[in-house]
């Protein structure tokens, strides 16, 4: 009994860079959980911890959705081909940049150190005017989204107001 | 419409194709498409476009050429970093078919203003980088029944289909929900190899071009993966759900979902 599972580029961290690999099963889930046995970790993230696979993945039996068969139960023959595909987006690097207003007060505070070093961020601080009672800030902040949402949280709760740069002023 | 010696010359190619012809050249000549991002798949979709002479051609995006764009993004050039992408797309199709009137929109995107953006145009291109984006050019597209080109890729995984409102399956039957931030990993930590979108971006100009000729057989109900590492093109069905929260029986999406707000749930 032999059923192929061909990996999408995402997951294959996990199948030592393997595009496709040989498991077997009866059904689909069997066929997940041997999957997991020889990939630890690929299984969640495929599944939910009820077995349901994740809404932005989809898992083909042959061509056909599972959706529109018996799911996870869904009979598996030998030399079927299981094919994973996730939802993916594409572009590029999330870089974003803001204007950073100090208030007074928070200006010898070493915040944009803070935000590299307590978040995933790559900070670059593309041009500034500071003086005692001012203090603006054009900054770019590269990661990912969740990240540069903690950051900018983080500055304003320090009083910063933070505004992102819609039109590329600063290049 | 009559063709000038110039154009008669400069689509000779296509006019003598039985499934193009006179008329069908006339009727991309008379097309309106917008392309929504002006970035990897936007440059070889837009160029093809252009080059095949859609008479309008509508292109999106508010960022700006950066230098790390130029390995994949062919309309830009080095001389182009820093200006709007969509002034850099606009002059690139000016160089090659003066036929073409490309209207640029330095906008982002949102619930707003994207039925007012859409409502002139024949067919729709998805070529965006993020999901909350595609989310809505979908929902939109359903309610205002524009046929949509969908292309997305990552790293050396490409996907393309069609949807045509109330004949087919639309993006949501295919993923219902977007990713949560952190379990897809974003382009800039794994990157995407340069000629993916070339290949999937052309792809959708291809698709564009029979939707609006009537010809072929589309992408509708057909998802095509393409793995560029190991150089496999698969075909999946891709089908009405009936589940599905936009067109399905018992739809829950009945306006827009705003960027913001969508970005929260995500979350």
């Amino acid at each position: 009994m032999s059923i192929k599972v061909r990996i999408p580029t995402p997951l294959r961290s996990l199948t030592d860079g393997k595009a496709e690999v040989e498991t077997d099963g009866v059904t689909i889930i069997e066929v997940i959980d041997n999957l997991e046995n020889n990939f630890p970790g690929i299984k969640e993230r495929i599944c939910e911890q009820n077995n349901r696979i994740r809404r932005f993945v989809n898992v083909y039996l042959n061509d056909e959705d599972i959706r529109f068969m018996d799911n996870i139960n869904s009979p598996v023959k030998d030399g079927n081909v299981i094919s994973i595909i996730p939802a993916i987006a594409g572009g590029a690097a999330e870089r974003k940049k803001f204007y950073l207003n100090y208030p007074q007060e928070a200006i010898k505070e070493p915040l944009i150190y803070l935000v590299g070093k307590n978040y995933n961020i790559i900070t670059n601080i593309r041009s500034a005017s500071i003086s005692n009672d001012i203090g603006i800030i054009a900054i770019e902040l590269e990661g990912e989204s969740q990240e540069i949402e903690k950051a900018v949280k983080f500055l304003e709760s320090k009083g910063i107001t933070v505004e992102p740069i819609v039109l590329d002023v600063v290049e | 419409m009559e063709f000038t010696e110039e154009q008669i010359k400069r689509y000779a190619r296509h006019i003598i194709l039985p499934e193009v012809g006179g008329k069908g050249q006339e009727r991309l000549l008379s097309s309106k498409v917008l392309l929504i991002g002006a970035g990897g798949l936007g440059a070889p979709c837009g160029y093809y476009l252009g080059a095949a002479g859609i008479g309008t051609l509508g292109i999106v995006d508010f960022d700006t050429v950066d230098l790390s764009n130029l390995q994949r993004q062919i309309w830009h050039g080095t001389a182009d970093v820093g200006r709007y992408k969509v002034d850099s797309a606009s002059d690139s199709i000016a160089r090659i078919n003066p036929d073409v009137s490309v209207i640029t929109y330095k906008e982002k995107i949102d619930s707003k203003n994207i039925k007012d953006l859409i409502k002139d145009y024949d067919v729709i291109i998805d070529a965006t980088d993020n999901f909350p984006t595609r989310y809505l050019i979908n929902d939109a597209c359903y309610f205002m029944r524009k046929p949509l080109v969908y292309g997305s890729l990552f790293r050396f995984d490409g996907q393309a289909t069609v949807f045509l409102p109330g004949e087919g399956p639309c993006y949501r039957c295919l993923f219902p929900a977007p990713p949560p931030v952190g379990l897809v990993p974003s382009c800039q930590e794994s990157g995407v190899l340069g000629v993916l979108p070339g290949i999937i971006g052309a792809i959708q100009a291809n698709e564009a071009i029979k939707i609006i000729l009537g010809v072929g057989k589309t992408l509708n109900g057909r998802l095509l993966i393409y793995d560029a590492l190991d150089m496999r093109f698969t075909e999946m069905k891709l089908r009405k759900d009936k589940a599905c929260p936009l067109c399905g029986e018992n739809p829950s999406v009945f306006d827009l979902i705003d960027y913001e707000n969508f970005c929260d749930v995500r979350n």
